[in-house]
């Protein structure tokens, strides 16, 4: 699993996405997969199966989780931007968490295959702690030091006092009126919780770097499959060729029925959906990103 | 660069408190500390200090 790489993304999608999505929208769908299982992962008997796999919770992990939960989304608030979020946000973390051993199914149910380009361990199995020790000990590790970065580097702006006023704020401006009004937020504060997921990123990949280093000492070995004083944990015995091939067919099933929800009633749902006034859309991929 | 200082000594403080907690605060949590530290103890501390009004600023 990934840890602080789900943080950072939002703001890397928020880069993207402008004011046509949500940014909450972003971090719930983001937030779901893990929020449904990681509670009961570590107490589970088995838990990358508990966690990732079928039969456990490993359909939160599916596009299909996403797709639902969106149209769910979008046929009670009618709200597109909300939809938008949540659909990105949580796809996108399906899509991080294909990097461990454990992997997910994409395209469940159509496909039940595990798919994982095992770059470092799923490392539930070890405890918490023993879990943040092995993740930080691994590429995993890198990989949250590789999205910080990406952040940094080329989306630094969205982290802007200027860009929140202008594109987050007007992108979903019930939400931020509701902590502006109800909540009684400063403007200067609701910079702060949007800001928050950042630091928490930052703060945790930092905090349990430093935990895996200097209090439980384990090697440091941040190379493919690591770290090898574990053992692996795939939940696939399928060899590379097999799990792409039932993950390429269960693919195509997926994209024919999700045109088949398109044309049934979802475009139906999406046309009765609103805008905020700043947002245009476009065609295509235009109408998520601009 | 005040404002700079206080994310950077809020965010010095969660790294320290995970580390000798060994508990990491969950992500709802943890927005309520950066709120707090960041934003509501400052605007406190302004306001006992310098008398500064403790109301929301406008969007």
């Amino acid at each position: 699993m990934s840890w602080a790489a789900h943080e950072f993304e939002h703001y890397f999608l928020q880069k993207h996405v402008g004011v046509k999505a949500s940014f909450f929208g972003l971090v719930v769908g983001a937030s779901v997969p893990d929020l449904f299982t990681k509670r009961f992962v570590y107490a589970a008997q088995n838990p990358a199966q508990f966690h990732r796999g079928w039969p456990g919770m490993g359909w939160t992990h599916s596009f299909i989780f996403g797709l639902a939960m969106a149209i769910l989304v979008l046929a009670l608030t009618r709200s597109r931007n909300w939809a938008v979020g949540i659909l990105i946000g949580q796809w996108a973390h399906v899509a991080t968490d294909v990097c461990d051993t454990a992997g997910v199914m994409p395209f469940f149910p159509f496909s039940t295959q595990s798919f994982s380009i095992s770059m470092w361990k799923h490392a539930a199995a070890s405890g918490r702690h023993g879990d943040a020790a092995a993740y930080y000990s691994s590429l995993g590790g890198v990989w949250d030091l590789f999205w910080f970065v990406m952040v940094v580097l080329f989306a630094r702006n969205v982290l802007k006092a200027e860009y929140f006023r202008r594109v987050v704020v007007p992108a979903d401006i019930g939400v931020w009126s509701f902590f502006h009004r109800r909540l009684h937020l400063s403007a200067n504060g609701m910079l702060v919780v949007y800001r928050a997921y950042f630091l928490y990123g930052f703060s945790r990949m930092t905090a349990w770097f430093l935990y895996a280093r200097f209090e439980v000492k384990v090697p440091w070995q941040p190379w493919w499959g690591g770290p090898g004083y574990l053992p692996g944990n795939d939940l696939s015995d399928a060899g590379p060729g097999e799990m792409v091939l039932r993950t390429l067919i269960g693919g195509v099933l997926f994209c024919i029925f999700v045109w088949l929800l398109w044309i049934v009633f979802v475009r139906r749902l999406w046309n009765r959906g609103y805008d905020p006034a700043v947002t245009t859309r476009g065609k295509g991929l235009r109408a998520v990103f601009h | 660069m005040k404002t700079r200082l206080i994310y950077g000594a809020s965010v010095v403080a969660y790294i320290t408190i995970t580390l000798f907690t060994k508990k990491l605060l969950t992500w709802n949590l943890a927005m309520l500390y950066f709120v707090v530290t960041i934003d509501l103890l400052p605007r406190l501390y302004r306001r006992v200090r310098f008398g500064e009004p403790f109301g929301q600023a406008d969007l």
